[in-house]
């Protein structure tokens, strides 16, 4: 199923619930930021932007991903310069990650630029010690997205 | 004169009887449609929807829903729900202007909705532009996803609003239909789960007995006339 909104293109696999949405714009007139949500457990209707409201409910094999876009301004950031999606490994987990750490979960941030456009993706599994079968199953999600 | 007199007073008497019977069906035939949700709303421009009553099997044994419900929500947000997974889903098909729909979207904000098959509840409407989204928004439960979403209606055949389409955790389809209050189509999906439940129990009872006498698929004795 492929689900397109915002410039973002995303083939979510099985298994797999995606939502995209429009951030409120930073300046009047100008399109809001892209904000992309995938988890392996259904996503209650509030949530907060890095997932609060459902990392708390994932189970030891369940993953959670956030992209947020930032300002096309701050493309040119140092902070922004990789240009391409990660390809995340279990050793970029780390339950310190984490903005508020919860018994078993852990957590990996990135920072790019693709086309143009500023993002960082911020990554939350269920369990650090199988953090090795979540991460493929993120890295399975990522392959399937694309930014115009 | 006096006879003239008396067989008007008669006709007149006659005539009275026959319109307080002429009211009185009329009142109950409107009392019955009241009960069914489509009362008459002389003040609405919209068409009063039919209901369908009863749930129903599916309407092909193999019926399947699609791999995932592809929409919008009320707040601009674009989803994708997988109709495949751990758990069942039961799709509502509502809509804001269906006067039997009220109760629903009433009894989906109360707390502690018990939900056939301890399936996922997801409100489906038509596309936004075929709806009211101010109203939907005020009719919108808070915890239950709503999503506007035309070519699921089109894709599953939905007749109307209101209508419940039960899909298992392999994308099956085991019951669907409506209902004029959300006990009555929550009972009758229940039992829709149950038969399919034990239909495909007494399935796999029959192969594993077959197995273990020796019979496997292509096996010479099941294509036998007896």
């Amino acid at each position: 199923m492929r689900l397109a909104s915002g410039g973002l293109v995303l083939e979510v696999p099985p298994g797999w619930e995606a939502r995209i949405r429009r951030q409120p714009p930073s300046q009047p007139g100008r399109p809001g930021n892209a904000l992309l949500h995938a988890s392996t457990i259904p996503l209650p209707e509030r949530r907060g932007d890095f997932g609060s409201g459902v990392v708390e409910n994932l189970g030891p094999d369940d993953a959670f991903v956030a992209l947020l876009e930032y300002d096309r301004k701050d493309a040119d950031a140092v902070l922004f310069v990789a240009g391409r999606l990660p390809v995340p490994r279990p050793s970029d987990f780390s339950p310190t990650v984490l903005q508020r750490t919860r018994a078993g979960n852990t957590g990996a941030q990135w920072f790019f630029a693709l086309s143009g456009r500023p993002f960082s993706l911020h990554a939350v599994l269920g369990s650090h010690a199988r953090r090795s079968p979540g991460a493929v199953k993120v890295d399975r999600l990522l392959r399937g997205l694309e930014v115009s | 004169m006096t006879a003239l007199v008396v067989g008007l007073a008669l006709a007149v008497l006659v005539l009275g009887v026959l319109v307080a019977g002429l009211l009185r069906s009329h009142a109950e035939i409107l009392k019955a449609l009241h009960e069914l949700g489509a009362g008459l709303e002389l003040d609405r421009s919209e068409p009063v929807p039919v209901t369908i009553d009863g749930v129903v099997k599916p309407r092909a044994a193999d019926a399947t829903a699609p791999e995932a419900l592809l929409g919008s929500t009320l707040d601009g947000e674009d989803v994708a729900i997988p109709l495949r997974g751990s758990r069942a889903t039961l799709l509502a098909f509502l809509s804001s202007g269906c006067t039997t729909c009220k109760g629903f979207w009433t009894a989906f904000g109360e707390r502690g909705l018990q939900v056939p098959a301890d399936a996922r509840l997801v409100v489906v409407t038509r596309d936004l532009a075929e709806e009211s989204p101010s109203k939907l928004t005020q009719l919108a439960p808070a915890d239950v996803p709503v999503v506007a979403s035309t070519l699921v209606w089109d894709g599953l055949d939905v007749p109307g609003s209101p209508y419940f389409v039960l899909v298992d955790p392999t994308g099956r389809v085991v019951g669907e239909g409506s209902g004029s209050n959300w006990p009555q189509v929550a009972d009758l999906l229940g039992q829709a789960h149950a038969d399919s439940g034990s239909t495909s129990q007494r399935r796999a009872r029959d192969e594993a007995a077959l197995r273990s006498a020796g019979i496997e698929p292509g096996h010479p004795s099941l294509y036998e006339a007896s």
